[in-house]
């Protein structure tokens, strides 16, 4: 009997810590002074320690959507915006993207543009590419011109 | 010697869920005191809005919410007296921004140092122009002495962090002439 109600107890636990895992974030701000219609060439600037190439994935992306980009570790000044972002990595029988945040910077003054995040933890994890997709779909979302 | 085994595993499971159990950074800490804008006042209203902020979940870490950042900043304004009304709304003669960018927290350690960069823009409401506007990244520490509740101290780490960035950008704000 006494088993049974630390069964259940431990059953209830476990039950929490399951739902704890299912979070699912998407959002994106843009500066009220930015235009993005008006964003033509972009950087993207490889993080230093980026083992997943998500750089590319991102200019892959953009060049897709319109938008002339290139990537590299350096900074560049000629182009409309400079773009970087923050990948989170976690393992859970495979490795996956955690969370994705990537922001559309002013290349003179380092100013964010827009941002865009994503989170989807283990249960609802998403790959890479589309990851990509969803965090600069929410930051385009009236559409690129 | 089963009964033991299930014993285990049920404490193991609270002490989970206790140690997930992670406060969001509160408003009254981030704000700063009185005396962190040298005594400027500009004679103009100002409303303040947050974006980029996020809710603290059940097995979260610490978060920094728009709702009690902005309430950190409106205080921090009304303590300073950095302008002469902080208003809801968008009926001011200013609107100041703040988007947070990033909130870098680590997972483990002693010391916590949690790295916040946010966006800060103030615009004159009639005209909607960019009056000022800049990028401020700083960073926040807590260490055992702080708290040896780890969930504590990362806590106290992300409000630091917030508190430094609301007196880099207050203090941005005193400098200008507006």
């Amino acid at each position: 009997m006494r088993s049974h109600r630390l069964g259940a107890l431990l059953a209830i636990v476990m039950l929490m810590l399951v739902q704890g895992c299912a979070i699912n974030r998407a959002t994106a701000t843009v500066d009220p002074s930015a235009n993005l219609p008006a964003i033509k060439r972009v950087h993207v600037v490889q993080l230093q320690e980026d083992g997943y190439n998500v750089n590319q994935t991102i200019a892959d992306k953009l060049n897709a959507m319109g938008i002339v980009a290139t990537t590299s570790k350096d900074k560049r000044t000629d182009v409309d915006a400079i773009v970087t972002y923050w990948d989170k990595w976690y393992w859970d029988i495979t490795m996956y993207l955690l969370e994705l945040t990537i922001v559309f910077r002013e290349p003179a003054t380092d100013f964010p543009l827009a941002t865009g995040n994503s989170m989807h933890t283990s249960l609802t994890r998403k790959s890479q590419q589309e990851m990509v997709d969803e965090v600069l779909g929410n930051i385009f979302k009236g559409g690129v011109k | 010697m089963r009964h033991q085994g299930w014993h285990l595993l049920a404490a193991l499971g609270i002490a989970l869920l206790v140690a997930g159990c992670a406060a969001p950074a509160g408003p009254q800490a981030m704000a700063i005191p009185q005396a962190s804008t040298a005594g400027k006042q500009h004679p103009a209203s100002v409303s303040v809005t947050v974006a980029g902020g996020t809710e603290t979940g059940t097995l979260d870490s610490s978060n920094i919410s728009n709702a009690d950042l902005r309430t950190a900043i409106e205080k921090s304004i009304t303590q300073s007296n950095l302008f002469k009304e902080v208003v809801q709304g968008r009926s001011g003669d200013y609107e100041l921004a703040v988007t947070v960018i990033q909130l870098s927290k680590p997972m483990f350690g002693a010391t916590f140092t949690v790295d916040l960069e946010a966006a800060w823009s103030l615009v004159r409401v009639p005209d909607k122009r960019a009056v000022w506007r800049q990028v401020i990244k700083t960073s926040g520490t807590a260490t055992t002495s702080d708290s040896l509740v780890g969930v504590t101290r990362l806590r106290m780490a992300v409000e630091a962090a917030a508190r430094t960035n609301i007196q880099q950008g207050l203090g941005a704000i005193a400098a200008q002439s507006l």
